[in-house]
């Protein structure tokens, strides 16, 4: 019975604390498996539970945990900051108290008292499980939120704690969102920090994963504004990949432009190939190919420089491999040209042809 | 940054030459139009087997160039050790992409048009540039080669892989056209 002097507030960062440490533990875990993180504490602690005349509180704890998490001394509590499969809880807990940590074995029975453990568990666990769900996508918007919330952590604002819990995704991922600026309740306004909760609260949060998002400042907060933003912070990341690749996008701030110009450049590019492709069709005429017709030629003769028609046209793949200096000069049978010995042959030779033209051909590049 | 790029331009050449190889002894009777979708042909695939099953884009090249005979000889011709697996794929990727547009027509047909308000100058503009931007992705949807199935973000991704490896195709086929006119015109 050491807890019964505890305060609620005592107990709360008590649990917290355990919570931690079970992270923490299970960090490099890379199979989360929330039924092994169960079974551990409730042989523990199952028979150390007993009814608790804070029935209100343990009804809230059982359902929502992570309230307590950021409403009290605990305002260090950012979210958890998925990075990839990696599970970092926010370590930096100024817990204040020191008769906190100071009793690691109260804590036991203090959870024990105030919850059943295994919801507690069952939540830890489920904040790791969240990540090997997949919300890889998110990382980068919670990244970007504990950042921006630990930026905010030394602001003295004292706002009242709002916990809204989402409603389900598609694949059945309960969110739990805190708006951490909000959360620096201390003492008194505690209680009535939890009765507003209780309120905006669902429910039912039965036994699914949660994944703990930070929504920022001003910014609202419930599922679907969430994952629309993490969606759109994907996409940009990703157009700036694609800003480095097309030329002259470096100015170009907004999506629609950037759309424009990689059109325009894929646009251009293919057409290149068309024009190219055609160019070499025309090279590879033979003198004594009848067959090209008089109405297609003239389209295209326009465009090609009066030096390619010459009428000592050789096969085009005869004079690639000359150009490899492969094979002797002589113009032989389009089938028998390539053997695959010339091919072989042609990488070993090919980059010093890349590397001597290039110098040649920087006229030609495309910018 | 040289390595990487002439690694896939190696690969390009190599796989083309080999392409325009099976069209070999037809070459002198066909026309300069078949001669030009001969060589694009062999150029595409070519590309997309420097890629071979990894990217959508890739797939769905191969799985359109299988449709008709020209296409089949050179992608089996091209990608004869993993020619099967690909083909697999490709046909998956037929089935997975009507799939996805049957999805996609229940989806719009269930959509429920939101009602503008007598929207503030912000919110317009806003509407409006997700227009734009909607507008656009669709176009960027039909040059990218099944770009139709992606949705946005994996679109993304492909057009960047896919301008890198046009560009490495523009460029060797560039730098050969040079190189064979310098031949031609030496002779």
């Amino acid at each position: 019975m050491f807890c019964m002097d505890m305060t609620v507030l005592e107990r709360q960062q008590a649990r917290f604390k355990w919570l931690l440490q079970q992270q923490q533990e299970n960090n490099h875990v890379s199979q989360y498996d929330p039924l092994e993180l169960c079974s551990v504490p409730t042989d523990l602690f199952h028979g150390f539970f007993d009814h608790e005349s804070m029935n209100g509180d343990r009804i809230d704890w059982k359902k929502q945990p992570e309230i307590y998490l950021g409403n009290n001394d605990l305002p260090n509590y950012g979210g958890f900051s998925l990075n990839g499969t990696e599970f970092v809880a926010s370590n930096k807990m100024d817990f204040g108290e020191s008769e906190v940590t100071a009793r690691p074995l109260e804590f036991d029975h203090c959870l024990s008292r105030t919850s059943s453990c295994q919801t507690g568990v069952v939540e830890a666990a489920k904040i790791e499980r969240v990540v090997s769900v997949n919300v890889a996508g998110e990382d980068v918007t919670l990244m970007e939120n504990k950042e921006s919330n630990l930026g905010r952590r030394d602001n003295s604002n004292k706002r009242k704690a709002e916990f809204i819990a989402a409603e389900e995704c598609d694949d059945k991922i309960q969110e739990v969102v805190e708006d951490e600026s909000k959360a620096k309740e201390k003492g008194s306004t505690e209680i009535s920090a939890d009765s507003s909760m209780e309120n905006q609260k669902t429910p039912a949060l039965p036994n699914t994963d949660y994944i703990h998002v930070r929504a920022r400042r001003g910014q609202a907060t419930d599922s679907h504004s969430l994952s629309e933003r993490a969606r759109r912070e994907k996409i940009s990341k990703k157009m700036k990949c694609l800003q480095d690749l097309v030329p002259g996008c470096n100015k170009i701030a907004g999506r629609a432009g950037m759309l424009d110009e990689i059109i325009n450049y894929v646009q251009s590019l293919q057409s290149q190939v068309e024009f190219l492709s055609m160019k070499i069709a025309a090279v590879n005429r033979t003198p004594d190919n009848v067959n090209f017709s008089g109405e297609e030629l003239p389209a295209y003769i326009g465009s090609f420089p009066a030096a390619t028609m010459s009428s000592t046209i050789a096969n085009f793949p005869a004079a690639l491999t000359d150009t490899f200096q492969l094979v002797p000069e002589k113009v032989t049978s389009s089938s028998a040209f390539i053997h695959g010995v010339c091919l072989d042959h042609s990488l070993d030779h090919v980059r010093p042809f890349w590397d001597a033209d290039s110098q040649n051909l920087q006229n030609l590049g495309f910018h | 940054m040289r390595a990487p790029r002439s690694v896939l331009k190696q690969q390009f050449l190599k796989k083309w030459m080999m392409g325009l190889q099976v069209f070999g002894s037809a070459k002198q009777s066909m026309s300069i139009l078949e001669r030009k979708k001969a060589i694009k042909l062999s150029a595409d695939i070519a590309l997309a087997s420097t890629r071979a099953g990894r990217t959508c884009w890739s797939r769905a090249i191969i799985a359109d160039a299988s449709k008709d005979d020209d296409g089949k000889v050179l992608v089996q011709h091209l990608l004869s050790p993993e020619s099967e697996r690909l083909k697999k794929a490709s046909t998956g990727l037929a089935m997975e992409n009507k799939r996805v547009r049957c999805k996609k027509i229940l989806k719009r047909s269930c959509c429920i048009k939101r009602v503008r308000k007598g929207a503030s100058k912000v919110v317009l503009a806003k509407s409006i540039s997700k227009r734009i931007v909607k507008r656009r992705t669709q176009v960027l949807k039909s040059l990218v080669p099944g770009g139709e199935f992606m949705d946005d973000i994996s679109l993304i991704e492909e057009t960047l892989d896919y301008m890198v490896s046009l560009r490495a195709q523009v460029d060797v086929m560039r730098r050969s056209l040079a190189k064979a006119t310098e031949v031609v015109n030496g002779k």
